[in-house]
């Protein structure tokens, strides 16, 4: 078991660094490694399933402050950990086609494959110091991938956001990190989660609304959302490997670990459920008005991102993570066949698309397929874990998130409805000309379509996997068939989907409701200025340099005003003193 | 009055490392007479050998492999040979040695190629010794004095242009007045304890607590004075206002120098002083000493405008004096933790570990200017670096590497000593504090990314000028930051034998 | 003779007027020389606290600092007229107001 985490981290490193040491122009065996070191880190991923346990199955000691290392293979981490590598080996294929005769492979591949390591490494580490590490270089890898094309300045500016951003959240895990060893003497997360009494109430707190702020940084969740979109700049199969199926789920991760030790933290799961809702609610009215494909997507990601955060607010951990599979199955299927499109038109623009059906009848096919998981039909996958997340969240959340959800339930079919339609129906509104995917594009949008059609297979599997190795949660999740049943049968789901059809009519009868959308425009334009949050991110900026020119205005060069100063000093200095005296 | 110590009493031997290297420096400025002046080389390369001699010695006694002399203290309590002795020396010794490194090439550049640049930084080195090792408020203000005069001289060593001579002007007149406070500081504490060795101040103010006499507003007085006297000398807001100034107008490969070097020895008297000799100083009803909440203040005020400031230069060395008042803003956050007395120790040592670590990476760092400044000074503008990693992937790599140090991103030196600071602020109750100092660290992010874009992303073709000795700094820069960042043990082990708390 | 006893605290207060009036001197003084002298005016204040701490506490640590401190504004005097001269060469100008080659 031990060799296994070593080779699921290391493989991929190890791939990373020979790439990086070969030649530029040994392009094509650049392509055959990484796929070779991706499927391999696969595997090893794999292999781990059958064996996991809630022990700490490696321990690498460092010693003195930075305590020992240790890793825990359990349900959790092993399943988030088998997620990264098979997305990750499925992008990388997919990434030979649409990569192809690129500058610059090595950097592309080797910062691919690091980052699946890491990815690997955050969801097994039981220290949290460990996880901190990773997940900064989670941070790097993306910041560097978003701005792989250097030479265009919005790839950059949104590699700089994405990482100022999800720096800011680092900042509330580095801050756990040190109130676990300050109180506990160690980082190991397992031994906190058992006894989560050792930190003091407020201290607990603290730490709880500091995961929180992290979470929604790594998660992209309201108000912290604003450097997914911007992340879109990065090639396709790098929105589908790290801004829909691996990095962006860290958030829910550390949410889902950490639930039990802050569930009794006064106003925390409140506050998970808000922002989970405002997330899902918002960013599904910003996926209606987008234009770009990418951002469409983007925007969706939140928002499903936002169904996962407010699952774990109401405790629903098996119904979040359960989702989360879902999602990063149907969601790498999306943008990957978005990434095919997008490839062959030239354009990312959904209204120079249009008609595009009929020269990639494959992706459109498969595109589909992901779109109707997404929107929440039966019998997709998406449609199983989200009704189980409705369901959970009316029994055990309040009734207005559930609204909430509800709501951004039948918007999220809406849109969904209208991107399929501008993109794969319609009048060709561009020009150029069109060819059908690779051989490769479409080996894996088409491993992925099977599995958007099947994953839902495994939640007995699932479930039981998570009862039995997330001791501090105490799970209970019921046999596959009781499961499934239970999810057809609720009333819930009934109401789903009569909300989901709501929104697919809402979009077939558009041209007779025209008036009332007209309506909806202030709604349109509120969502397409990204409800000002973007306003928001600018402010803080200009403030902060506003702030920093006026203080400068201060530091002037002359010898009395730096006298003045010392002196000034001094008084301060003496005058505390005293009182203190 | 005074009994005459023999010789023997003296344990000279003890302070082998320091000693040696000030009788070399006195030899050297004899020796540089008879050096020809187009053979200055020769000078340089004493000074280096005098201070690799030193180095090994230093290390040699940081790892406990040989113990020069009997006991901790030497020159009858003057002087202490104890483990921050020793990490404070081989700072500051490997400091001097980079120092010498990047100042050959660039003298011959600016047609400044004299010996006294060589010995006058080997005398600040000493200087700096002698300040982490005082073991008397007599050998913090001579330390002080032998660490400030030569850098006085170095910032003007440029002389007769302008900038170089009014750096040096500004620099000795703030510097000679703060040492004035210094002094009185040093006079209020001998009025209120009646002695100048910090083993006796301590059993002093332990006895001014126990009885609560009124001596301890005169302890105050002297505590805030002394305060600022070294405040000045680390930069800390608001005696920091020199530290652009100067940095702009002294010569690059000095600035390289003394950003780290004054640092190290304002820092080890800080320590000393406050941590050791009036760590006990705690007053009715409080729970930490009484000069914590200034040190914590003036960190966060320090952090802040530091930080702020920076994001608004253009120039790169204004740029990284005000980076460098930040930094010392991080380490003076582990100076107040260590007023809390159950931390005392922790705090030494994070101090110690984040100078060492801070160390590699700042000289690394203005190397990197000295390579891309023109020969009359010019070209330090934030522009200079524009496109670097184009011509010169392997300095724009280096320069990417301090920048994430500085950051503090993990695997890099900056990293560790960030963390030790921070983790002792936590464990001393100063919690605001810790996280004033990780959110201005992601202030910093963005000046000290933007230069990684400026290298990466934007077009230029920048000229650079690196010699070999130049060559071979960086990448020793580069190889430490790499080392303490990736083993931060190494820091660890070196720095937890630190013990400054004096025991009862 | 007797010696008439004089308080500390008159020494003391002595001392701390002097520090005073050399702390202005520096604030308010234009000329580098005279500033530079407002700062031997510090140290010498320091050092008449020094002597009569000393005396005060009837041992020699005060004299022995004092000594040190005259040694050291000896040589700070050596280093810093040197540094005014040089300046007043270039600058043909002493006036501290006049250092403002630096700006933000």
């Amino acid at each position: 078991m031990d060799w296994l985490i070593i080779l699921t981290i290391g493989i991929p490193w190890l791939g990373a660094g020979l790439i990086w040491l070969l030649e530029e122009r040994q392009s094509r065996l650049q392509h055959t490694l990484a796929v070779v070191f991706a499927l391999a880190a696969g595997v090893a991923a794999l292999a781990m399933l059958p064996s996991t346990t809630e022990q700490v199955e490696l321990r690498i000691k460092i010693g003195s402050v930075f305590g020992d290392f240790t890793f825990v293979p359990d349900g959790l981490g092993v399943f988030l950990a088998v997620v990264a590598t098979v997305v990750g080996s499925l992008a990388v294929i997919f990434s030979v086609d649409y990569m192809h005769g690129e500058a610059q492979l090595g950097r592309y591949y080797s910062l691919v494959l690091l980052f699946i390591g890491a990815m690997a490494g955050l969801v097994l580490a039981d220290s949290l110091l460990l996880l901190f590490i990773f997940w900064e270089i989670t941070a790097l890898c993306s910041y560097s991938l978003i701005s792989f094309y250097n030479d265009d300045p919005k790839a950059v500016e949104g590699g700089i956001k994405a990482l100022i951003i999800t720096q800011l959240g680092g900042i509330g895990l580095l801050v756990g990190a040190l109130v676990i060893y300050a109180y506990q003497g160690d980082y190991q997360i397992s031994r906190f989660l058992n006894e989560p009494e050792v930190l003091p109430t407020n201290m607990l707190s603290v730490m709880a609304f500091g995961c929180l702020i992290a979470a929604a940084a790594k998660s992209a969740q309201v108000p912290f959302h604003t450097w997914l979109p911007g992340a879109m700049e990065a090639p396709s199969p790098i929105s589908a490997l790290i801004h829909a199926a691996t990095m962006v789920n860290a958030g829910v991760y550390l949410l889902a670990r950490f639930y039990p030790a802050f569930e009794e933290v006064d106003g925390w799961t409140t506050a998970v459920i808000s922002v989970g809702l405002l997330s899902a609610f918002l960013a599904a009215l910003m996926a209606l008005f987008a234009t770009d494909l990418k951002r469409a997507l983007a925007y969706s990601t939140i928002s499903q991102l936002g169904y996962m955060v407010y699952a774990v607010g109401t405790g629903a951990i098996f119904a979040s993570q359960f989702h989360l599979l879902s999602h990063a199955v149907f969601k790498a299927l999306l943008f990957l066949s978005a990434g095919a499109v997008i490839h062959s038109v030239g354009t990312r623009d959904m209204r120079q698309m249009g008609g595009l059906g009929k020269q990639m009848p494959f992706m459109r096919a498969v595109f589909i397929v992901g779109a109707l998981a997404l929107a929440g039909l039966p019998f997709f996958n998406g449609f199983w874990s989200k009704e189980l997340i409705l369901e959970d969240g009316l029994h055990e959340g309040p009734v207005w998130a559930y609204v909430g959800m509800l709501a951004g339930a039948g918007i999220t079919a809406l849109y969904t409805f209208r991107m399929v339609w501008l993109v794969f129906y319609g009048e060709r509104r561009g020009s150029g000309h069109i060819h059908e995917a690779g051989r490769l594009m479409k080996l894996s949008t088409g491993l992925l379509a099977a599995g958007t059609l099947t994953t839902w297979l495994l939640i007995g599997v699932f479930g039981e996997m998570l009862e039995n190795t997330l001791i501090y949660h105490h799970l209970h999740v019921e046999s596959a068939p009781t499961l499934l049943e239970e999810i057809i049968t609720a009333p819930a789901t009934l109401l789903a989907l009569s909300v989901v059809a709501a929104g697919l009519l809402g979009w077939w009868f558009r041209a007779p409701l025209a008036g009332i959308a007209a309506s909806f425009k202030p709604v349109g334009q509120a969502a397409t200025s990204d409800f000002g949050f973007e306003w928001i991110n600018r402010r803080v900026t200009d403030w902060t340099n506003a702030g920093a020119n006026a203080l400068r205005t201060t530091q002037t060069g002359s010898l009395n005003w730096n006298v003045f100063g010392i002196i000034g000093g001094l008084i301060v200095v003496l005058v505390i003193l005293a009182l203190g005296a | 009055m005074f009994e005459a110590p023999s010789i023997g009493d003296l344990n000279i031997a003890a302070t082998l490392p320091a000693t040696l290297l000030a009788l070399g420096a006195c030899i050297f400025l004899l020796v540089d007479l008879f050096v020809p002046k187009d053979r200055k080389y020769i000078t340089a390369l004493l000074a280096a050998a005098g201070l690799l001699t030193s180095l090994v010695l230093a290390l040699l006694s940081l790892m406990n492999i040989i113990e020069f002399g009997s006991g901790e203290t030497a020159f009858a309590g003057l002087y202490i040979a104890d483990q921050f002795t020793d990490v404070v020396n081989v700072v500051v010794l490997f400091t001097g040695l980079m120092g010498v490194l990047v100042a050959y090439n660039y003298l011959d550049r600016i047609g400044k190629q004299r010996g006294e640049y060589y010995y006058l930084l080997l005398f600040t080195t000493v200087g700096v010794m002698f300040m982490g090792s005082a073991g008397d408020l007599v050998t913090v203000f001579v330390a002080l004095e032998l660490l400030s005069i030569p850098l006085y001289i170095l910032s003007g060593f440029r002389w007769p242009q302008e900038q170089s001579e009014e750096s040096a002007l500004k620099y000795f007149i703030l510097g000679a007045f703060s040492s004035g406070f210094l002094v009185y500081g040093i006079a209020m504490i001998y009025g209120a304890t009646g002695t100048t060795e910090f083993r006796g101040i301590w059993l002093a103010v332990d006895e001014i607590i126990a009885q609560d006499l009124s001596s301890k507003y005169l302890l105050l007085l002297g505590a805030g004075l002394t305060l600022v006297g070294l405040g000045f000398k680390v930069a800390a807001v608001p005696f920091h206002m020199w530290t652009p100034d100067v940095y702009q107008g002294a010569p690059t490969s000095v600035v390289a120098y003394m950003s780290v070097a004054a640092k190290v020895g304002g820092f080890a008297a800080l320590v000393r002083v406050f941590a050791s000799g009036m760590s006990n100083f705690v007053l009715d009803g409080a729970t930490a000493a009484a000069w914590q909440d200034t040190m914590w203040l003036i960190a966060a005020l320090t952090m802040i405008l530091g930080n702020l400031v920076a994001i608004v230069q253009t120039d790169l060395k204004r740029l990284f004096a005000y980076s460098s008042i930040a930094h010392a803003g991080y380490i003076l956050t582990a100076v107040a933790a260590a007023g809390s007395a159950a931390v005392t120790n922790e705090a030494a040592q994070a101090v110690a570990i984040y100078l060492a670590a801070y160390a590699f990476t700042n000289i690394g760092v203005f190397a990197v200017i000295i390579s891309v400044e023109k020969d009359d000074s010019s070209n330090t503008g934030l522009d200079s670096l524009r496109g670097m990693s184009r011509t010169q992937p392997l300095l724009a790599a280096s320069m990417t590497l301090f920048m994430f140090s500085l950051t503090g991103i993990p695997l890099t030196a900056g990293f560790v000593g960030k963390w030790f600071v921070f983790k002792s602020a936590i464990a001393a109750d100063l919690f605001p504090v810790a996280v004033i100092g990780v959110l201005t660290s992601l202030v910093s992010a963005y000046y000290y990314l933007r230069i990684v874009w400026l290298m990466y992303f934007e077009e230029g073709e920048p000229q650079v000028y690196i010699p070999w000795p130049l060559a071979s700094a960086i990448s020793l820069a580069v190889v430490g930051t790499l080392l303490l960042g990736i083993f931060p043990y190494l820091l660890q082990e070196m720095a937890q034998d630190i013990v400054l708390a004096f025991g009862r | 003779m007797k010696t008439p006893e004089v308080a500390i605290e008159l020494y003391i207060l002595l001392s701390a007027i002097l520090f005073i009036m050399g702390v202005m001197g520096v604030l308010l003084r234009r000329n580098a020389i005279l500033v530079f002298m407002s700062v031997e005016l510090m140290l010498n204040a320091s050092n008449l606290a020094l002597v009569a701490f000393s005396r005060q506490w009837a041992n020699g640590d005060g004299h022995l600092i004092v000594f040190f401190v005259i040694t050291v504004a000896a040589a700070e005097v050596a280093v810093g007229l040197a540094l005014i001269v040089a300046i007043f060469r270039t600058k043909k100008s002493i006036d501290i107001d006049a250092l403002h080659l630096f700006k933000d």
